[in-house]
């Protein structure tokens, strides 16, 4: 590749018009639930009443007597169980013998139409025994509640997990201060938009298709290849534009398996869109989580030592839980040096909807904690809260105390714009009652280092087809959830061809036709996708270039590929049009197509659970919040909110943007009155466990009226791993909301709410406290007892340490993780 | 949705008798409450009746008597929007434009605003078949509270949904009802039914009889207005609590005042020792204040919604200053 | 089909149509599967989202708390009747350009919403605009560019000529600035 000819840049950077606007604009998009075909029928699943019970009987009589109705599945039709990870494969396209949730499918049902399908669901008539229910993480950890799986550690505690980066409790010894909290993050929920659709096709020859609003059609691939018993190559999966994600349709879903299941049986096409009773009753949304934490502090504010403790309410299944809970302690050490660190963590099963991967994955709730303690350590040794960060961001190029590797980091200059643009120095602490100024930063990944099932193949791959019309066909796995995943795909491409967004035609998100992208997940898309398209996308334009440099008898070197041309850089009036170009090479070579794909690079941590939280890249965010809080209704408003996202390189600002807005609203909405919550009723109501009404009005989530001015500033510090230099932007900046809010209370009023969401009346119960001379805080206060086990002992990088443990076999633990394993062979 | 008979008369009178003769039939304003609990499988009527049609059910009209009367299909929007009713009823404006959302006061009209149903999440979840649905218990007693009544709930927690109650209440109001046997008037305080009474119900409307229309008398020169409520998000929600103010002064000196809340009990209430307090003083903050402590006289709160109680004094005394505000204003004094 | 249908009629994006659908079906409804026009989206079917809404007689409603057999005879507008022979209403061209539409779900049901608006008020301010679109939820842009949008559509509307924000006004300035007070 040394004879690189030179990219001229016309599209990265700049404000392109996404490739999907004018679909998007005109309603053209078409969305799972807007296609529709002959002889469609539609399917309901007939979902539990009961948070855990066994079923006893199902009688199909009155429903099969109803005129219209074609097909039902019960539990024996789909009897392999599925989940997204390897490790827990704890769930069946419709319930076996028990249910575990409210909403846990145990019968679908197919009619002619969906009101007669909706009515027939209802006729279905299934006997429960209601079991005893897991309420709680408190119940969850009882020796007396009854075990929900079989596949758990201990109990119902799905997986625990300790591990120690160093000697934590020296380091906590050494420190002058050591504070010691217990929070709560609250569960919450995506809320897309869209709620989940699928069309099941069966084809004549045995196959089947389903289009689906699924963020990870490679993974439901694989669910359904498992399910159904069919080869892989009989089954279709293609992801229909998600009407948003955020997480929520990363998981195979029940009614995607029952589709498809259903139209094999039926022979003909079935469609279900779930209701938004269902899309709730679907959740996977961020766990609850209890953390109790305790960090070292020097006296100038720098960190000694660090041990954080989770507890994870998973609700009833796996889902993405194991890696959950890793990722509650995974990312501690990648914005500020923390040298010494220690990390217990727990998933409890409980009968509620499995909670999975939302927005951030595991990581804003122990993001939320640590910020919230760096504000008080800021408070109490003096310091301002920003000086406080700033002394201790992790160098680039670092590796953390638990063995990631750092690449670019952004994190000081972001502090630095956003203290400047909020008047923090001069406004922080000095605002009058009820006005205050808060500070939070985040960090994220560009990527999951691993996919979730253990192979060393590419995470990306990308095909490209030249036209001699000069048209370029892009053919990707990726899965467009409104990111704009199809723009960055497309702009790769173009920029190092040279040509026009309008000369590509997209194929995506479709198995039978588009190579592998494991899925609109992990914030990987830009970075794992960008880099396969720029390879392929090269290796097209390599070919071409020799084709034209030897019949222009010119070194491949002098050729610029710009404007839909490609031309000579010394006589740029010399040179093809895009298209003649194309057809000079497919001449010379031949039908022309490349391929590029995506592995990242390996990570130095070896132990066991070193697996998550590699990633290519991190991308860092800080904030500050403005807030107003009336002290007599403790009514919180948010006049602004000023951000600095560390992007690497934008490689379209107005995408960029809109992410980083997304990110702010949705983390307001988190900090202020999103909620999943689930409670108990007391024992002389039967101990039901009951949820708030699932519906969007009682999931209360930001309007237009509730969002503040947003100040956005991007840093751009290009990182070697990024297409172009870029890092991921549809997460990160999500992180330091939640703990700004809270700083930004505490400035305001003096007082400290340790959970989230901060709802008005925990601010009138924090100020009476301090009213009545107490410290003047409300959140959770105290932190279950639980012996997580002897601890997998690490050593640092500062300690000599290999990235491997040393007492691996001594607590019984075999072989290390994917990332010990040997490496693939490199592509050839 | 299940299925259900359609009718669109063209008059009141074909609108009751419809009604009366199915079981269970509902009339429909703008359908934004009704169709939302036939969705849900709360209420199946075999008959639904639209009034939406009906020509003269709609609009503000001026009677001869300088009153003014507001019909039962007029929507919240247009209420909200009226700049008359903003002159002389601006406790009834300011709750019809922080009703819901725009889309909705569109659709919604002040006939249904009266007669929507609680917004208690186990009223409106079937899988609890709780005592206002016929069964035993009330699951918010001991349940999920927050949201729920803080005064006369003894029987069933729900708190009365309707903004535009309040504010009509305030204005010391009539409802105008059409039904088999003709036409009749009440006056808004005889309106609602507490569930000790019929806890199926929140008002007296018998089946087949349906609002025509609410009428008041325009405020005074020295009267002043308003409603305030205390919501967790500023669009799309319900309040936390709420009041309406309506104060007649005599210069400095309150001469009538009328309080009246709704979200935080089963059916609105008139907060009679609140305004005992303003009644016949010398109007200060510290009378305000005093009048908002009262307001909590008699709560009884359940597990989650204490905080209640604390709000509604704090929503009431400044509903309060901004009505006699209001009234200043109007009476030409300086602020 | 269900045995109850009924044949309804209406002015559909300016066209007479004549359809026949289930007696208790929405406008939604009707929309999506009798009209074979999908652009109007549904996220509760219960009017709790916004995403739904269409304009009848120049009004945004929700469409999937209307019942079909209301709108016999009234002039019904959808996100299809947006665009023209002429091209994109400059609603579209400002929701295009500035990121206003990210998964494209909720964008049917506010562009239409904020036609109405602009046929009301030409001229509304940031936070006019936030309040005529507070019954319509996003869950993608945190709204700021949606508001935006509206506001440069507006202006060409109007006959301002307006360019799009350069890379320095995108950054480090501040998105919905104004007061809801």
């Amino acid at each position: 590749m040394s004879e690189k000819p030179t990219p001229k840049g016309a599209m990265i950077g700049t404000s392109f018009r996404r490739v999907d606007a004018v679909a998007k604009v005109t309603g053209r998009t078409r969305f799972a639930d807007d296609l529709n075909l002959p002889r469609q029928v539609h399917m309901k699943l007939v979902r539990s009443p009961h948070p855990y019970a066994r079923i006893r009987s199902i009688d199909l009589a009155a429903a099969k007597a109803l005129p219209g109705v074609v097909g039902f599945l019960t539990g024996k039709d789909v009897p392999e169980p599925f989940g997204i990870l390897p490790v827990s494969q704890d769930e069946h396209a419709l319930c076996q013998d028990v249910v575990r949730f409210v909403g846990d499918p145990v019968v679908a049902v197919a009619a002619l139409t969906e009101d007669q399908a909706e009515e027939a669901a209802r006729l279905v008539k299934v006997d429960y025994e209601p079991l005893e229910t897991v309420g709680s993480i408190e119940e969850g950890l009882l020796p007396t509640s009854a075990p929900l799986h079989g596949h758990a550690d201990e109990g119902n505690i799905h997986k625990k997990i300790t591990m120690q980066f160093g000697d934590v409790e020296a380091g906590l010894r050494e420190a002058d201060l050591v504070l010691e909290d217990v929070m709560f993050y609250e569960g919450n929920t995506h809320l897309p938009m869209e709620q989940h659709a699928s069309l099941a096709v069966p084809e004549g020859d045995g196959r089947i298709g389903i289009w689906s609003s699924t963020q990870t059609p490679h993974y439901l691939h694989r669910a359904l290849t498992k399910v159904l018993g069919l080869p892989a190559s009989r089954i279709r999966v293609v992801a229909q534009p998600n009407g948003g994600g955020f997480g929520g349709k990363s998981d195979p879903f029940h009614h995607e398996i029952c589709a498809a299941k259903m139209a094999l049986n039926l022979r003909r096409p079935v469609k279900i869109c779930l209701t938004r009773e269902e899309v709730f009753f679907c959740h996977r949304g961020r766990h609850p989580t209890l953390m109790h934490l305790r960090t070292g502090f020097k006296k100038d504010g720098t960190i000694t030592a660090q041990h954080l403790k989770t507890m994870l309410d998973g609700g009833g299944y796996g889902s993405y839980g194991v890696a959950s809970t890793y990722y509650t302690g995974a990312l501690q050490c990648v914005t500020y040096d923390v040298p010494r660190y220690r990390f217990d963590g727990a998933r409890i099963f409980t009968n509620k909807p499995p909670c999975g991967p939302k927005r951030g994955h595991g990581t804003p709730q122990p993001r939320f904690a640590l910020e919230v303690q760096l504000d008080k350590a800021a408070v109490a040794l003096g310091i301002d809260p920003a000086e406080l960060r700033l002394k201790q961001v992790q160098p680039a190029g670092a590796i953390t105390a638990n063995w990631l590797k750092v690449g670019s980091i952004g994190l000081k200059e972001c502090i630095d714009r956003v203290v400047a643009g909020s008047a923090w120095k001069e406004r922080r602490g000095r605002l009058p009652f009820g006005h205050g100024l808060g500070i939070a930063c985040g960090a994220y990944l560009c990527g999951a280092g691993l996919p979730i099932y253990w192979n060393h193949l590419p995470h990306s791959g990308v095909q490209i087809k030249l036209d001699r019309s000069g048209g370029v066909a892009v053919f990707c796995g990726e899965t467009e959830i409104g990111q704009g995943s199809d723009s960055i795909l497309a702009a790769c491409v173009a920029e190092i061809l040279g040509i026009a967004l309008e000369d590509i035609r997209l194929c995506v998100a479709d198995t039978d036709l588009t190579p592998v992208d494991l899925g609109s997940y992990s914030s990987r898309v830009t970075l794992m996708m960008g880099n396969a398209a720029i390879q392929a996308a090269e290796r097209a334009r390599d070919l071409i270039a020799k084709a034209v440099a030897e019949e222009m008898k010119l070194p491949t070197t002098r050729l610029v590929f710009a404007d839909r041309r490609v031309f000579d850089a010394e006589n740029p009036g010399v040179g093809k049009s895009f298209a003649e170009a194309v057809q000079v090479a497919e001449a010379r070579f031949g039908t022309l197509g490349t391929t590029g794909s995506y592995t990242p690079p390996r990570s130095p941590g070896k132990y066991r659970g070193a697996g998550v939280g590699p990633s290519p890249a991190y991308s860092y965010s800080a904030a500050v919040i403005e807030v107003k809080v009336d002290p007599e209704t403790g009514i919180v408003e948010v006049p602004t909110v000023w951000i600095a996202h560390d992007i690497g390189r934008s490689l379209n600002p107005t995408l960029v943007v809109g992410q980083v807005e997304g990110s702010v609203y949705m983390g307001l909405g988190e900090a202020l009155m999103e909620e999943s919550a689930f409670r108990r009723l007391p024992k002389s109501r039967s101990r039901a466990l009951v949820h708030k009404f699932p519906s969007m009005l009682e999931y209360k989530s930001p309007t237009f009226v509730d969002m503040p001015k947003v100040v956005t500033y991007l840093v751009e510090d290009p990182d070697p791993n990024g297409p172009f230099g870029a890092k991921e932007v549809g997460q990160g900046p999500l992180l330091p909301i939640m703990p700004a809010l809270c700083n930004a209370i505490y400035d305001a009023v003096g007082v400290r709410v340790d959970q989230v969401p901060v709802q008005p009346h925990m601010i009138l119960k924090a100020l009476e406290d301090k009213r009545r001379g107490g410290v003047g805080r409300f959140g959770p206060k105290s932190f279950p007892k639980l012996d997580y086990g002897t601890p997998l002992m690490v050593p640092t990088p500062k300690e000599g340490g290999d990235g491997r443990a040393v007492n691996a076999e001594e607590i019984g633990i075999k072989g290390g993780t994917m990332t010990d394993r040997p490496a693939a062979r490199t592509s050839p | 949705m299940k299925n259900f008979d359609y009718a669109r008369p063209q008059d009141v009178q074909s609108a009751a008798a419809a009604l009366g003769k199915a079981k269970g039939s509902r009339p429909k304003g703008g359908g934004t409450d009704l169709i939302t609990l036939m969705k849900s499988g709360v209420l199946t009527p075999p008959l639904v009746v639209d009034l939406a049609s009906i020509p003269g059910l709609s609009g503000v009209s001026r009677l001869e008597t300088g009153h003014f009367r507001v019909g039962a299909t007029t929507t919240i929007a247009e209420v909200a929007e009226h700049p008359e009713l903003a002159r002389v009823a601006r406790v009834l404006t300011d709750a019809a434009a922080t009703t819901a959302t725009p889309l909705v006061r569109n659709r919604g009209t002040v006939g249904g605003n009266l007669c929507q149903r609680p917004r208690c999440w186990y009223f409106r979840n079937l899988d609890y078949v709780c005592s206002k649905k016929g069964g035993q218990t009330c699951y918010a007693a001991e349940g999920e509270n927050k949201y729920h009544a803080i005064f006369e709930n003894v029987t069933c927690n729900i708190v009365h949904p309707s903004n535009l109650a309040p504010a009509l209440w305030a204005l010391d109001a009539t409802i105008h009802v059409a039904g088999p046997t003709g036409e009749k008037s009440i006056p808004v305080a005889d309106f609602w039914v507490r569930p000790e009474e019929d806890i199926s119900t929140e008002n007296v409307l018998e089946a087949g009889e349906v609002i025509t229309g609410v009428s008041f008398a325009p405020e005074g020169a020295s009267t002043g207005s308003a409603y305030h409520e205390v919501r967790e998000k500023q669009s799309y929600d319900w309040a936390l609590v709420n009041a309406a103010v309506r104060l007649d002064f005599e210069g400095e000196v309150v001469k009538e005042a009328r309080i009246v809340v709704s979200a935080v009990a089963p059916i609105p209430l008139r907060l009679e020792a609140c305004e005992k307090i303003l009644k016949g003083q010398k109007f200060s903050d510290a009378l305000a204040e005093a009048a908002g402590k009262a307001a909590s006289g008699g709560a009884t709160p359940l597990r989650d919604n204490a905080y209640k109680v604390h709000l509604i004094e704090k929503c009431v005394k400044n509903t309060i200053l901004d009505a006699a505000r209001r009234a200043k204003v109007r009476s030409g004094e300086p602020r | 089909m269900n045995a109850d249908s009924v044949t309804g009629s209406f002015v559909l994006n300016g066209e007479r149509k004549t359809v026949a659908y289930p007696e208790h079906h929405t406008l939604l409804e009707v929309l999506r599967e009798e009209c074979g026009l999908p652009g109007t989206k549904h996220g509760c079917e219960l009017g709790e989202c916004g995403t739904c809404t269409v304009l009848i007689e120049g009004v945004p409603v929700l469409s999937c708390l209307v019942l079909a057999r209301q709108c016999e005879d009234q002039a019904i507008e959808t996100v299809e009747g947006l665009e023209s022979a002429e091209g994109l209403h400059p609603l579209q061209v400002a929701f295009a350009d500035l990121g206003a539409a990210q998964c494209g779900y909720c964008t049917p049901g506010i562009l239409v919403t904020a036609k109405a608006l602009l046929a009301a008020n030409a001229s509304p301010t940031s936070a006019e605009i936030d309040e005529a679109l507070s019954g319509n939820l996003c869950r993608c842009t945190g709204y700021r560019k949606i508001t935006e949008a509206v506001d440069l559509a507006a202006a060409r509307l109007r006959g301002e000529d307006r360019a799009l924000p350069s890379l320095s006004e995108l950054c480090g300035h501040p998105h919905g600035d104004h007061s809801h007070e």
